[in-house]
């Protein structure tokens, strides 16, 4: 009698533990180091956050590798627009004299007979010539035609201050010198220069736009204005020598 | 005192011949140091005893322009020779773009640039045309020395000459010379292995500005054929003929 009543008590006992275990268990925690793994009840198996963070960072230099191959093509789309740009205008330069290839770059020039509808900047010199105001600018003589200004081919025998700085020298074999500037002479009197005629026999490395070509005893020559050039090698380089002004 | 005669008579002697192997030496004194002569004299034999070669290069002329700034220019040039009588030359760059050719009885410069072109009646050598056109024309064709049959101006008019010491030109061991000319200094590299010129640099030193020359040579060809072709001119489409300023009738 005793025992029985010992294991049914113990029984209770027993079962009572277990009930309130059950019933007084805390929830299953989340992020157990179970789900740290990935949970072993899964379907990527453990490694399933590692391959996300992979496919990620994948995704990413994809992205960053993508945008790195725009830049590229656009660098090189730009250098080959600027090859082909500065091709196209090295070739309009040539094409357009090939007298004038010779001639300074990036010089300010209009060859006579160009118009324009601004008037020469404040600090041109101002010059009466034949009972006509000529105006002046960095090697350029402009004369007003309406309400226009034209450029017009240097008057010989005009006094001017100053020679634009593309100004070369020339000299014939006397040892003259002359200033030239596309196609005007200059020559030094006192602290100024006066627009001349240049002597035969004067050699020029350029002429400017606007030459006119002619044949002259089977061999090419060229007029500029009143001044007749003839093309000639001296001393192995390619010059353009006054045969008659 | 015939023992006293004796002692003068050799002493005379000995002094007779120092002074005499003195002046000897002094007759055989060059004024290029002996490797640098060496190694000088071995390119350009190399290269007058080649009977035709084709070469490439590299140019550079530096300068000073109005301000005092000095400017490289860059070029390249090309050489075909055939001995004794044909050559080709042709330099595109910033300065000039232009071409000679020489055809046995014919010279010929083209000035790319322009389009123009000049000939003149040739003599039949190429030593014979370069030494007219410089009396006659008053220039030469790029690298003259090189493409010259003999080597008889190459140590002309040098008044020193030293070597200088190793050095590496495009990735090859040469040997660097210097020498002193009246007008200009230069120097030669030479390559190490097959003598060769790698490359040459001139100094003007007596021009204003003191400009300067290089070129480096690219490439060298000794077993080119060259026909007649490469040394005959066209003119290319609508080039004008002009023609040579005559410096002396």
């Amino acid at each position: 009698m005793r025992n029985d009543l010992i294991g049914r008590k113990f029984t209770l006992t027993i079962f009572s533990t277990l009930l309130a275990g059950l019933l007084l268990a805390p929830a299953r925690p989340a992020a157990a180091w179970d789900d740290y793994y990935g949970g072993y009840g899964g379907s990527g198996g453990g490694y399933d956050y590692f391959d996300a963070q992979d496919a990620r960072e994948d995704a990413q230099e994809s992205a960053r590798e993508a945008g790195r191959e725009k830049q590229r093509e656009e660098v090189e789309q730009k250098k080959a627009k600027n090859s082909a740009e500065h091709a196209e205008y090295t070739q309009s330069i040539i094409d357009s004299s090939k007298a004038s290839v010779q001639a300074p770059r990036g010089v300010y020039y209009r060859k006579p007979g160009f118009v324009s509808g601004e008037a020469p900047g404040s600090g041109a010199q101002v010059i009466e010539e034949a009972g006509i105001k000529v105006f002046y600018e960095q090697g350029l003589f402009w004369a007003k035609q309406g309400t226009q200004y034209v450029v017009i081919a240097a008057p010989y025998g005009v006094v001017v201050d100053t020679l634009p700085a593309a100004t070369t020298r020339v000299a014939n074999r006397q040892g003259e010198e002359y200033g030239y500037f596309f196609g005007t002479f200059f020559k030094r009197q006192d602290k100024k220069f006066v627009v001349v005629k240049p002597p035969v026999g004067l050699n020029v490395t350029y002429l400017p736009d606007g030459y006119i070509t002619e044949e002259v005893n089977g061999g090419a020559s060229y007029k500029v204005g009143s001044i007749t050039f003839k093309p000639v090698f001296v001393l192995g380089i390619l010059v353009y020598q006054v045969v008659q002004a | 005192m015939p023992l006293k005669k004796s002692r003068w008579f050799v002493s005379a002697v000995c002094i007779s011949l120092v002074a005499l192997s003195g002046a000897a030496r002094a007759e055989d004194k060059s004024p290029i140091e002996p490797r640098a002569e060496r190694i000088l004299m071995a390119a350009l034999g190399n290269l007058t005893a080649a009977k035709s070669y084709m070469a490439r290069g590299e140019l550079s002329n530096e300068m000073q322009v109005a301000g005092g700034q000095r400017i490289e220019y860059s070029s390249t040039i090309q050489a075909a020779v055939r001995r004794p009588d044909r050559f080709w030359t042709r330099i595109d760059g910033q300065l000039r773009q232009g071409a000679n050719w020489y055809d046995g009885k014919t010279f010929t410069h083209l000035e790319t640039g322009a389009n123009a072109y000049a000939s003149w009646p040739a003599p039949s050598t190429t030593d014979e045309t370069l030494d007219m056109m410089k009396e006659k024309l008053g220039f030469l064709p790029p690298l003259a020395v090189l493409l010259r049959d003999k080597d008889k101006d190459a140590r002309k008019n040098i008044q020193s000459g030293i070597y200088v010491g190793k050095a590496v030109v495009r990735g090859i061991t040469c040997s660097q010379l210097a020498f002193t000319q009246e007008k200009i200094d230069w120097q030669v590299w030479i390559d190490d292995v097959i003598p060769v010129i790698r490359r040459v640099v001139i100094t003007y030193k007596k021009l204003p500005g003191t400009p300067r020359f290089a070129v480096t040579f690219t490439d060298w060809d000794f077993n080119a054929t060259l026909p007649d072709s490469v040394f005959a001119f066209e003119p290319p489409p609508g080039a004008t003929r002009v023609e040579f300023e005559i410096v002396k009738q």
